[in-house]
């Protein structure tokens, strides 16, 4: 990948607005003067962009923090309703601004679903295999925000990104292995970076980076690693939106018993998971 | 050290006759170590009045060397700056330092615009000291050697520093503006977008950083903290505006084992007389308190307090 390549990536990175189909709403609730903490909180969480952005300014302005905030809850009340709802504004401003230009070639509504489905198939299996209720927010984000890679490379490498997708397709391979070797760095790379630059916890930062290789993941954070890989591949062979992987790898038999789930236990969150994306489609539309 | 009151007014300057005796300037503190140096906490239009009084009688000594730490960028805490002499002239040091922004924009930007073109007719860059601008996060900074300086964020509509000087042996700590964090997330059960799990989040997030305030002001030999309302007003109808109750001021510091508390940012409508009735009757709770020697008085421009 050539220098100029990636300092256009990191230029795009800086300046990242909130996926577009969150515009509508975000704008419409960041204008009422009577915004609570919980309208604001839903809407954020469902766009994996401005979560990011919202952990990312209360870890830049606490210094001295020794864990990161990890919690979109915790975030707002540390910062107050005005700050949060002006940064979703001025994100979602960005996202209005490029409304035209945005994912030529991953289907937008697709890659919505898609993070979402696994955000909430990550926060499913937590709570089923007992992860402290003061953990499973963290798990939603890391799943949540596990393909943010996806976002700068389908626009600024817009018709490499749609050849590595289409031949993804063509040849059964996994997207990934693609955009290695049509673009020269993949979407975990590129999530790598954004992680950093987002200061995401050292768990959501494992997560985006190694959510097809498991095996890369440190040992402390084998069990959220190991959900939102599991939780990936799952939504991709149920077609749970779409982010460009039709071919996904089968999950290994052992991975669901080591971290405490049962052979069964996938078979029944797939009308868990529409529903909550359909819930969370409906939310977002504004009224005419 | 010794800290002078500048300007002591909350959100727009009040002048007037009814407000003379505690003074109508917005937010300005000098605090002036024991062998001169001179750190400066807010640019309200109280500044403009200190600059003069710099330029009269420091500025002969040789040129400015001075700190200006402003608490948030809201307007009655940055206004008095293009107002303040000594950043026209050339050969003074004036080093600005505040908090981060949500757009990542520089301190120095946010500065320059209320000097634009629509607003002022010089341009801050244009301005002849040498000026330098410092985001601060939440951390502690050495000063110099011996002036340590820890910055602490306070639950304010805006991002909002608190700071504790210490130097000279003595705690100088600023709180405001400030309202005590609450849980935002509260509800019960009956309500429609009850969630529980947010709402022990909130809780504990709420406690842990009322908590942090409290460790932040612990000692302090002199706290300046934002009392901008009665408790009855603010439960009355300023709950998120980003103001401390005075009651909650006053034990919250009395816990914190603060030695003189000075209620500060002055609503714009109370009167003279009315600041009269609520100081003396704070000195009044304060002293049937006997668990606690504290000192309370309302700020009120040229008081000069001694630590």
């Amino acid at each position: 990948m050539e220098n100029k390549d990636l300092i256009r990536l990191n230029r795009y990175i800086d300046t990242m607005p909130s996926l577009s189909i969150t515009v509508a709403k975000i704008l419409e609730v960041t204008k009422d003067p009577k915004v609570t903490a919980k309208d604001l909180n839903k809407v954020i969480s469902l766009d994996p962009v401005l979560v990011g952005r919202v952990l990312k300014l209360v870890n830049s302005a606490y210094y001295g923090l020794s864990n990161k905030v990890t919690s979109l809850v915790n975030a707002i009340i540390m910062l107050g309703i005005n700050t949060i709802k002006n940064l979703a504004l001025s994100t979602a401003v960005l996202g209005n601004m490029r409304k035209n230009s945005s994912f030529k070639s991953l289907n937008i509504d697709g890659f919505w679903r898609h993070s979402i489905g696994v955000g909430v198939a990550s926060k499913l299996i937590a709570k089923q295999i007992g992860i402290p209720m003061n953990q499973i927010e963290e798990y939603f984000i890391a799943g949540l925000l596990h393909d943010i890679g996806k976002i700068p490379l389908n626009e600024v490498f817009e018709e490499h990104y749609l050849k590595a997708i289409r031949l993804a397709d063509f040849k059964k391979m996994q997207l990934h292995d693609m955009e290695k070797e049509i673009i020269g760095i993949t979407h975990t790379e590129v999530g790598k970076m954004i992680a950093g630059k987002w200061r995401l916890s050292p768990e959501t930062f494992e997560c985006i980076l190694h959510h097809h290789n498991h095996n890369e993941v440190p040992e402390q954070y084998y069990k959220i690693g190991t959900t939102v890989y599991i939780a990936n591949i799952f939504c991709n062979l149920n077609q749970i939106g779409f982010s460009g992987d039709r071919y996904p790898k089968k999950i290994e038999g052992y991975l669901l018993s080591s971290i405490g789930l049962s052979d069964g236990y996938l078979d029944d969150i797939f009308d868990t998971i529409s529903a909550e994306i359909e819930k969370a489609s409906v939310f977002l539309q504004v009224a005419e | 050290m010794k800290v002078i009151f500048w300007g002591v007014r909350g959100s727009i300057p009040t002048p007037g006759a009814q407000t003379v005796k505690y003074g109508g300037n917005t937010t300005c503190f000098e605090v002036r170590l024991d062998d001169g140096r001179i750190i400066v906490i807010g640019a309200g239009s109280g500044i403009r009045a200190l600059g003069n009084k710099l330029m009269k009688e420091d500025r002969k000594k040789g040129p400015l060397n001075l700190d200006l730490f402003v608490s948030h960028t809201h307007w009655d805490h940055i206004m008095g700056f293009p107002f303040f002499t000594p950043i026209y002239i050339p050969g003074n040091r004036i080093r600005v330092h505040g908090p981060v922004n949500i757009g990542g924009e520089s301190l120095e930007s946010v500065f320059a615009i209320q000097m634009s073109y629509n607003y002022f007719p010089m341009r801050a860059d244009e301005l002849s000291a040498d000026i330098t601008y410092e985001i601060l996060k939440e951390d502690t900074i050495s000063l110099y050697d011996d002036v340590k300086v820890t910055t602490k964020i306070l639950n304010h509509p805006v991002i909002d520093l608190g700071y504790r000087i210490e130097a000279d042996g003595a705690v100088f700590v600023t709180v405001y503006d400030h309202e005590p964090f609450r849980n935002l997330f509260d509800g019960t059960p009956e309500d429609e977008d009850y969630d529980e799990v947010a709402k022990m989040e909130g809780e504990k997030a709420a406690k842990m950083n009322n908590m942090k305030i409290q460790q932040f002001i612990k000692g302090a030999d002199l706290l300046i903290h934002d009392a901008q309302y009665t408790n009855k007003e603010y439960l009355a109808s300023k709950i998120g505006w980003g103001h401390s109750p005075i009651e909650h001021v006053l034990h919250s510091s009395i816990k914190a084992g603060v030695k003189r508390l000075a209620l500060h940012h002055h609503d714009p409508t109370r009167t003279d007389a009315e600041l009269d009735v609520i100081e003396r009757v704070v000195k009044r709770r304060a002293a049937k308190i006997k668990s606690t020697n504290i000192e309370v008085f309302m700020t009120r421009e040229g008081l000069e307090v001694a630590l």
